[in-house]
């Protein structure tokens, strides 16, 4: 069933109750979110990959209905935070998909917990500062909490987070999180063994040689024809940027995205040497 | 989809082109790749003429249109193109080609600026360097003697099925090896292509994914994220197809849905396409160096433009032509013609042979 109502919980996570949902049967697949947003805000993706599995959407620290605790926001430690959920509920290995910032948690999920991770695609992200436009730096920098008043992100917080008035500190925490100087270094991309989609858009955030470069890390850049396939596979999608102007952002592109996810997803397994 | 498919045969410098027109709408010009022909798009030309008219080519020397005295090249097939849509009476045309096509798409928005609304570039490098080391050995070797080994392909038993002449498939090999020997770098070209233009490879083509996006960026793509208004987006627009090869590209419906919404979109207004590059000094501009015409001020441009071309800017002129004589020259369709003799009865005169 479909449109059958998730199943909801929170669990105890690192000193966090955090909030998931549990949407579709099958193969389990771990939907990640992007910053300031929460699992609604992730649009037809989650009711549509859940048509052929079982999609387990969580909400990150400080997000949605997962309220903040005391620390920082970090990559790392949202990895850490997902793998629990994973085994809080009996998961042993789950696909993993995670657009922007959940896609940056998605490949540190894949570093830090290998055994976890069957497949993994990630969206818009990026593995070092210099993945994105420089000018998205100066961006984040101008962001401040009356800069959503307003706001569908803003409105749904409002609306759903345990803590209502924490948002001008979810905005710190992830303005902290945007600027802090991103620098992993390859080869922790280029250790990933599960099979990886690397997914942007052509007017993304990420810049499309970053994308390239990621893809090369996980095994791409060979000619199929000669070389068979590699493991990894690469998408960047004509006309599409990363959130606004409304209409045109990654997400919105859900019709090759449904398309495209499950198709990887479904692939069998690449034969390990 | 309709049976409404039209095979035909257009003479263009000097050259027998068969074209087929596949559904209806706005004009696709369709190219294909090296040695193939209009059948290796298989079920993606239907897709396409679900909401255009697709004006599908076998170029010189492949499928049913014959070689001739003269090399390959893609600057000459382009060519032969921008004539087609003269030919077939269109002002504009989106062209789309794959591989070898795709050489030949990028060459007729080049040479022919003024004939390509939009332009759809499938699987291939604008300098020889960016296809993968491995492919260009592959075409070191394509040539005479190529010949026999490859009569086993499925692209043989397809030239041999269709081809005028299927004796000079040798030819078309040595022809084809000459051109994919030949060194080029059309950088400083595609940085002035003005038409809205896409590329699409897929992610384990032969083209070298890094290069792609530098082709992106030499059309004005990759340098910027869009902005909160979309304001940072170019024309340019890039397709990169998971799980998909040089040899699967030119056939996977995926091909179709990504192509068809960047036609469909209006082409954007800041997009000057004639008038603004002084590189294209024609168009709007061109008849100040004209003489005195007095042809119908009905006439699409591109019969004007193949009038001008013939020396015939006055419509007694044609009276000294037979309507057969003026159909020959690309550019001029039925209208056109129609358009002529209106003006010869108004004058009470005709054409040559009277009609």
């Amino acid at each position: 069933m479909t449109d059958a109502a998730p199943q909801t919980g929170y669990a105890p996570v690192n000193g966090l109750e955090m909030y998931y949902e549990i949407h579709g049967t099958g193969r389990p697949l771990v939907v990640l979110h992007g910053a300031y947003m929460t699992i609604d805000a992730m649009g037809e993706i989650v009711p549509g990959l859940a048509k052929t599995r079982q999609v387990i959407a969580v909400e990150l620290q400080g997000h949605g209905r997962t309220a903040d605790v005391d620390r920082p926001l970090s990559y790392e430690q949202m990895a850490d935070d997902t793998a629990a959920l994973l085994r809080h509920l009996g998961i042993e290995q789950a696909d993993v998909f995670g657009y922007s910032m959940g896609g940056a948690a998605a490949l540190q999920i894949a570093i830090r917990h290998p055994d976890l991770v069957r497949k993994l695609v990630a969206a818009s992200a990026a593995f070092n500062s210099s993945g994105a436009y420089p000018e998205m730096f100066e961006m984040i920098e101008t962001i401040t909490p009356e800069l959503f008043a307003g706001s569908p992100f803003e409105a749904a917080y409002l609306e759903i987070a345990p803590n209502p008035g924490d948002f001008p500190n979810l905005v710190e925490k992830l303005k902290q999180l945007d600027l802090t100087p991103l620098d992993w270094p390859p080869e922790s991309i280029q250790g990933i063994a599960a099979p990886t989609m690397v997914i942007i858009g052509d007017s993304d955030a990420t810049r499309p040689e970053h994308a390239v470069e990621m893809f090369k890390l996980l095994g791409g850049g060979v000619m199929g024809d000669l070389a068979g396939l590699p493991k990894s596979q690469l998408a960047v999608l004509p006309g599409t940027t990363h959130f606004v102007p409304p209409g045109s952002g990654l997400l919105d592109r859900a019709g090759w995205l449904l398309a495209m996810i499950p198709a990887f997803l479904d692939a069998p397994m690449p034969e390990t040497a | 989809m309709n049976e409404a498919s039209i095979g035909n045969y257009a003479e263009v410098n000097g050259l027998e082109m068969y074209y087929e027109v596949h559904g209806s709408g706005e004009p696709l010009v369709l190219l294909h790749g090296g040695v193939g022909a209009i059948e290796m798009f298989g079920g993606v030309l239907p897709l396409l003429a679900e909401g255009r008219q697709v004006i599908a080519v076998d170029l010189q020397a492949h499928g049913r249109t014959a070689d001739f005295d003269r090399p390959l090249s893609y600057e000459s097939m382009a060519d032969d193109v921008g004539a087609l849509i003269d030919h077939l009476g269109f002002e504009r045309a989106d062209v789309m080609g794959y591989s070898l096509g795709d050489g030949v798409a990028l060459q007729t928005a080049i040479r022919h600026p003024e004939v390509v609304r939009k332009l759809v570039l499938v699987s291939t490098p604008f300098e020889r360097d960016g296809w993968y080391p491995e492919i260009l050995t592959g075409m070191g070797q394509m040539g005479t003697e190529a010949a026999e080994p490859m009569k086993g392909t499925p692209m043989y038993q397809l030239y041999a099925s269709i081809a005028p002449k299927p004796e000079d498939w040798p030819v078309l090999l040595t022809k084809l090896g000459r051109l994919l020997g030949q060194d080029y770098d059309w950088s400083e070209e595609v940085e002035a292509i003005r038409a809205p233009t896409m590329i699409v490879v897929g992610d384990a083509d032969s083209v070298r994914t890094a290069h792609t996006v530098r082709f992106f960026e030499l059309l004005g793509g990759g340098k910027a994220d869009a902005g909160w208004d979309g304001s940072g987006m170019s024309n340019a627009r890039l397709a990169i197809l998971p799980a998909t090869t040089h040899y699967d590209i030119f056939s996977s419906p995926t091909l179709a849905s990504t192509v068809t919404p960047f036609l469909d979109a209006p082409m954007p207004e800041d997009n000057h396409l004639v008038t603004d590059d002084p590189a294209d000094a024609g168009g709007g501009t061109r008849s100040n160096s004209e003489p005195a015409s007095d042809l119908p001020s009905e006439l699409a441009k591109p019969a004007r433009r193949a009038l001008t071309r013939a020396g015939y800017v006055r419509v007694e002129q044609f009276t000294k032509l037979t309507e057969a004589e003026v159909l020959r020259s690309h550019g001029m369709g039925l209208k056109a013609l129609d358009q002529i003799r209106h003006a010869l009865a108004a004058r009470g005169q005709s054409f040559a042979d009277g009609s």
